[in-house]
């Protein structure tokens, strides 16, 4: 009876649920799905010089013939021409390589920054927290070439380093993958130290004080207790970090060498220089499916958290 | 470690062996609060101690600067003759039951309870049959690949006490180990610790500020005011021969009677009180004529009897019956005094049938032997 009464009064608002389920689910098809499909539709096309760049054009006005015309052109060339231009491949590798390496950096610098800020006094910690997003005040821009303007051959970190005679002659910062990895841990800490103070400071710190009672040394504590505790903070902060610098266009193109190119760089070529569409399309859709494997790792780590928690 | 040279005073009592954990005039200072002030307290081998007193007295800090995550300010730790109080905490051969007992919210109960032994570098080999044992005795078995978070409140606590147990500890500290469970398991708990105690023959030292939970469980009961010990007596002496009018009102429930002290001796004291009127006990007090004293008797020790009665020996009072709390086991009667002021007396409810004895608003005489009353002058 009540079962029933229930039942009826619920039935409106599951309703109601599945509105606001549809919601995010409308948003990821208008943006996500939809421009997804146009990529990949792309990237199966050839360049032309036409407008727009590309053939073949859908037209609807010719009917079932044109329909069948237009899949007909469609091909997998420009994905045969990735693999077979070793750019293209020596791209995506020095991605790769910086968006692991950084991440690598961006933990080690994060970690002592994220424990120091979880164990402030509380009242403190609103006003270290300020000072991590604080540079966000800032135009990002601004902040690179600021960055130029120490690290160019009379500047701040030459200026510096040649005061206190750490070094005799300028170095030569700019232009380098130095200065790239200093442009991006620089850009990305805060969204490696956020994620890590969040798990930090929701530890207790009496499960320290457990290890040590139990014999366990503070270092050892450390790699035993803090950082299997921190991991769902690393895993995110790592996500969070390691999949734009991937695909990070505007720190190698304003402080990184010619030399190196990462796969952003490539694919601005192609696009607005070449002005190759499709090839340029080609390319964001592998870039797409290799930064999707460390996002399904992520998923099926949070799935197993949630699992735990229950 | 070379010992600290220990004066007369603190090396061991002859006749007595030397206590396995000795507490001498430690201190520990938070900023401006002094949360232990100068407590000297010796625990012997295989005793269950109870450190009881109001929260925020200090007794958590006198447990942790045994198990080292507190430093004193003054005074030195000794554990088994040696000085402790410059050892860390992951070397010393005690282990500590936490308040929320910080689990390892990753490990399983098995891997909570392994943790100890691991960092000992034990085997494998025998560190399985060791926590199997443990989680056995502790009825665990079954539950080794839960974590902590899917065990109930009761099952947390018996793995915090195997994941402590299972190092064999010199001195096992436990903080408020039953305060997180509910009353009926408490109850249980408190004897199943107390049994573990008598099988290990394991020294124990409880924090508590729940003093059934010390009386029920502890050999001897320390009780702790402001940072400093102010009685060390087995529970029987503590509630019946508080020796302070502090430690009187917080063991138990007692009714107390300004007065002023006629005369103390060999034979006894009397002591006249505006409310109770003239009242004799047994014992002598370290007082003069003319102080100022406090007659102390407890509930349970005052007798109803019709008011015309001959009180005979017995220190006597009347008043008028206010109201009866039923408890179940006992009543509670509240008497107002006819020279002023309020009596509690407890009566148990032996029979089933016929009500309360007395009702409320009855005229009451309220008697008590004099060796039931207590006289206190601190
Ligand atoms: N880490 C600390 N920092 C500052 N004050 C503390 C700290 N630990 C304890 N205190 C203070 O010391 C006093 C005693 O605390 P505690 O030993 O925890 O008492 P109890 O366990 O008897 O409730 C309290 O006033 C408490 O506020
Ligand atoms: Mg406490």
């Amino acid at each position: 009876m009540t079962a029933l009464r229930s039942a009826k009064t619920r039935a409106p608002s599951t309703l109601g649920r599945r509105m606001i389920v549809l919601v995010p689910y409308l948003w990821l098809c208008i943006f996500f799905l939809v421009p997804f499909a146009i990529v990949f539709r792309l990237s199966l096309s050839q360049t032309a010089i036409a407008q727009p760049p590309y053939l073949p054009v859908f037209d609807p006005a010719a009917g079932w013939e044109g329909i069948r015309d237009f899949f007909a052109a469609l091909s997998l060339d420009n994905y045969r021409i990735l693999f077979s231009d070793t750019l293209y491949v020596s791209s995506y590798l020095k991605s790769l390589q910086v968006g692991l390496l950084s991440t690598l950096i961006l933990l080690v610098v994060a970690f002592p920054i994220a424990y120091g800020m979880a164990r402030v006094p509380r009242r403190l910690q609103p006003l270290l927290l300020m000072a991590v997003i604080l540079p966000f005040w800032t135009a990002f821009l601004i902040r690179i070439y600021a960055w130029i303007n120490i690290l160019q051959r009379d500047g701040l970190l030459n200026d510096v380093l040649q005061t206190f005679g750490l070094i005799g002659e300028p170095v030569t910062w700019l232009a380098s993958d130095t200065a790239v990895y200093i442009g991006i841990v620089y850009s990305y800490l805060p969204f490696m130290v956020l994620p890590l103070y969040a798990v930090l400071e929701k530890m207790d710190e009496s499960l320290l004080e457990a290890a040590a009672d139990l014999g366990c040394p503070r270092w050892k504590a450390f790699w035993l207790v803090t950082v299997p505790l921190a991991l769902p903070g690393i895993a995110a902060g790592s996500l969070l970090c390691f999949i734009p610098i991937v695909g990070e266009f505007v720190i190698p193109d304003l402080l990184g060498s010619s030399q190196t190119i990462m796969i952003g760089q490539t694919l601005w070529t192609e696009f607005f220089g070449n002005k190759d569409w499709p090839v340029a399309s080609a390319l964001a859709m592998l870039l797409l499916c290799v930064l999707i494997v460390p996002i399904v790792v992520y998923q099926h780590m949070q799935s197993k958290v949630l699992e735990r928690g229950r | 470690m070379p010992d600290r040279q220990l004066s007369d005073a603190e090396s061991a009592i002859p006749g007595r062996p030397p206590p396995l954990v000795r507490f001498a005039s430690v201190s520990r200072r938070f900023g401006p609060v002094t949360a232990v002030d100068s407590v000297s307290l010796d625990i012997a081998r295989g005793e269950f101690c109870a450190l009881l007193g109001p929260s925020g007295c200090g007794k958590t800090t006198l447990l942790r600067m045994l198990a080292g995550f507190e430093r004193p300010d003054e005074g030195r730790v000794l554990l088994d003759g040696e000085d402790i109080t410059d050892v860390p905490p992951h070397r010393r051969a005690v282990n500590m039951m936490f308040q929320n007992y910080a689990l390892f919210p990753h490990l399983t109960v098995e891997a909570n309870v392994a943790f100890g032994l691991r960092q000992e570098n034990m085997p494998a080999a025998e560190i399985r049959p060791r926590v199997a044992d443990m989680l056995a005795s502790l009825r665990l078995d079954g539950l080794e690949k839960r974590k902590p978070a899917q065990l109930s409140g009761g099952q947390r606590q018996r793995v915090a006490l195997a994941r402590a147990l299972v190092k064999r500890p010199k001195v096992f500290l436990l903080d408020e180990p039953l305060a997180a469970l509910d009353k009926k398991l408490r109850s249980e708990t408190q004897f199943e610790l107390r049994e573990l105690q008598r099988k290990l023959g394991m020294t124990f030292i409880v924090v508590t500020h729940d003093q059934e939970e010390a009386m029920s469980m502890a050999d001897r009961i320390a009780v702790m005011n402001r940072g400093s010990i102010v009685q060390v007596a087995p529970p029987r002496d503590v509630y019946e021969h508080p020796i302070s009018r502090w430690i009187a009102e917080f063991i138990g429930e007692i009714n107390l009677f300004e007065g002023v002290i006629d005369s103390t001796g060999p034979s006894g004291t009397w002591v006249d009180t505006p409310a109770a009127g003239r009242v004799h006990t047994p014992n002598e007090v370290p007082a003069r004529k003319g102080d100022n004293a406090f007659v102390a008797v407890r509930p349970e020790k005052v007798l109803l009897a019709p008011f015309d009665s001959d009180p005979g020996a017995y220190n006597s009072a009347s008043g008028t019956l206010v109201d009866v709390a039923y408890l179940g086991d006992t009543s509670v009667c509240r008497i107002k005094l006819d020279r002023g002021g309020f009596m509690r007396a407890t009566i148990t409810n032996a029979r089933r049938r016929g009500g309360e004895p007395v009702a409320p608003g009855a005229h009451v005489a309220l008697r008590w032997e004099p060796d039931s009353a207590l006289v206190l002058v601190r």
